[in-house]
């Protein structure tokens, strides 16, 4: 896990972009405060990792998923959600690894590293 | 009879009358003397006695069952901004946990430069940042859904609608609900917070959905505007851009259980205890509506100036 590491993170919230920044400051990380920044960042080049927020003003973190899918092949995806029960079924199935709000950097970080391993 | 005892029946007579003209204009507490003569005269005051006792008993009942029915109706209004406040809360818990353990990780490896302590000093004041956001909003909660003394006190316009704000802000903002306020400084008025704190987040709950119903994602605006109509009267609008309401909708907004919300989503009550709750202030709410182009609910309070107090 390097700097070869590309990730995206998305949320609303600065400061949630400033701590995951930090968090993974070993990683290429790239931020967006809304979905349809981040889709322009998407579709600019491919990531290895998206770590997006649900409900922000303006489309939903989840309208991400697809077009991550589509633009970075073998994407891993993490949503962090506290609604996880109202997302739909199918969308349960796109994602990687749900991170249920509140969540602890450590735990995040565990289950990025953990499913990275894993893909390799 | 002897004329003696007719003028002495008319004086208590006059009494009875009295105290039936008290209970009319609201006044229960009188009661009328019943004297040692126990005649019919004494039979009609005791049975207006026992009537005003009544009365007053059922009152009572009323005012506590008012006081439920506000007191459900604030608690429900919560539930209408709970999914916003849960994120609202979220948000500052995950960054102060987050920056916790990135100071512990700095701790445990050893703070090598004065620039390692400052860092950990910045780290420490967005701890202390976020968890202050969290008080905030986690006090004005339980201070909003505690159930408040019926005392009326002067109260800053301003101040109430931006406390009601601490509890609707991440709601409109999630929705692209832009809100603009037009408030006149210093405008007081006189009454209950927490109660008025209820009417504009009643108010401003209805004003994101009709704008959610009509615009969805793209959400919409709200302007919030005070003035002054005379010495003792003010006026507060609240319009919005959405959906918009028919004339027939309209002219059931105040009645109890009138909802145009789905199912399990509006209690129907909000508008009726804001009404009851303006009233009880000696106000009044009126509302303006064009379907497909917005609405406005305009407030009417008696307007305190600080000098009525030296009055």
């Amino acid at each position: 896990m390097s700097l070869n590491t590309r990730m995206l993170i998305v949320d609303d919230e600065p400061e949630i972009l400033e701590l995951l920044t930090l968090t993974f400051r070993g990683f290429s990380t790239e931020t967006a405060l809304d979905s349809e920044s981040a889709l322009e960042l998407l579709r600019a080049r491919p990531f290895d990792v998206l770590v997006t927020d649900v409900r922000m003003p303006g489309a939903s973190g989840l309208s991400l998923i697809d077009h991550a899918r589509a633009s970075s092949p073998g994407i891993l995806i993490f949503v962090m959600t506290g609604h996880y029960q109202e997302v739909p079924r199918d969308i349960q199935d796109k994602v990687s690894r749900w991170i249920l709000k509140p969540f602890t950097v450590a735990s995040l970080r565990k289950s990025v590293y953990e499913a990275l391993e894993a893909r390799k | 009879m002897t004329e003696d005892k007719l003028q002495f029946d008319r004086a208590r007579f006059e009494a009875v009358l009295d105290s039936l003209e008290s209970m009319v204009v609201g006044d229960l507490e009188r009661e009328v003397a019943i004297s040692e003569s126990r005649d019919e005269l004494d039979a009609l005051a005791h049975g207006i006695n026992v009537l005003s006792s009544e009365l007053r008993y059922r009152l009572r009942e009323l005012q506590a069952a008012q006081s439920s029915l506000i007191q459900a109706g604030k608690l429900a209004a919560l539930g209408e901004v709970s999914s916003g406040l849960a994120h609202e809360l979220n948000n500052p818990l995950t960054i102060a946990a987050g920056y916790i353990q990135h100071i512990r990780a700095s701790l445990e490896a050893g703070l090598r430069s004065a620039e390692d302590c400052s860092l950990l000093t910045a780290y420490l004041q967005k701890v202390e940042r976020n968890l202050d956001r969290m008080n905030t909003i986690i006090r004005h909660i339980m201070e909003f859904a505690r159930e408040s003394k019926p005392v009326k006190q002067p109260l800053l316009l301003q101040q109430v609608i931006e406390k009601s704000l601490i509890l609707m802000n991440e709601q409109l903002r999630l929705r692209n609900v832009r809100i603009e306020m037009t408030l006149q400084s210093g405008l007081m008025t006189k009454g209950n917070e927490a109660k008025l704190e209820q009417v504009f987040i009643n108010l401003l709950t209805n004003a994101r959905d009709a704008i959610q119903s009509a615009h969805g994602e793209a959400g919409g605006q709200i302007h919030v505007r005070s003035k002054v109509l005379s010495r003792t009267e003010l006026a507060i609008e609240i319009s919005d851009t959405g959906i918009g309401m028919d004339g027939e909708t309209l002219s059931k907004i105040f009645q109890p259980f009138f909802t145009t919300k789905a199912p399990g989503r509006g209690t129907g009550l909000g508008l009726s205890i804001s009404h009851g709750i303006v009233q009880e202030h000696g106000g009044s709410i009126s509302c303006e509506s064009e379907a497909g182009r917005g609405t406005t609910f305009t407030l009417y309070l008696p307007r305190h100036l600080p000098e009525d107090a030296n009055l």
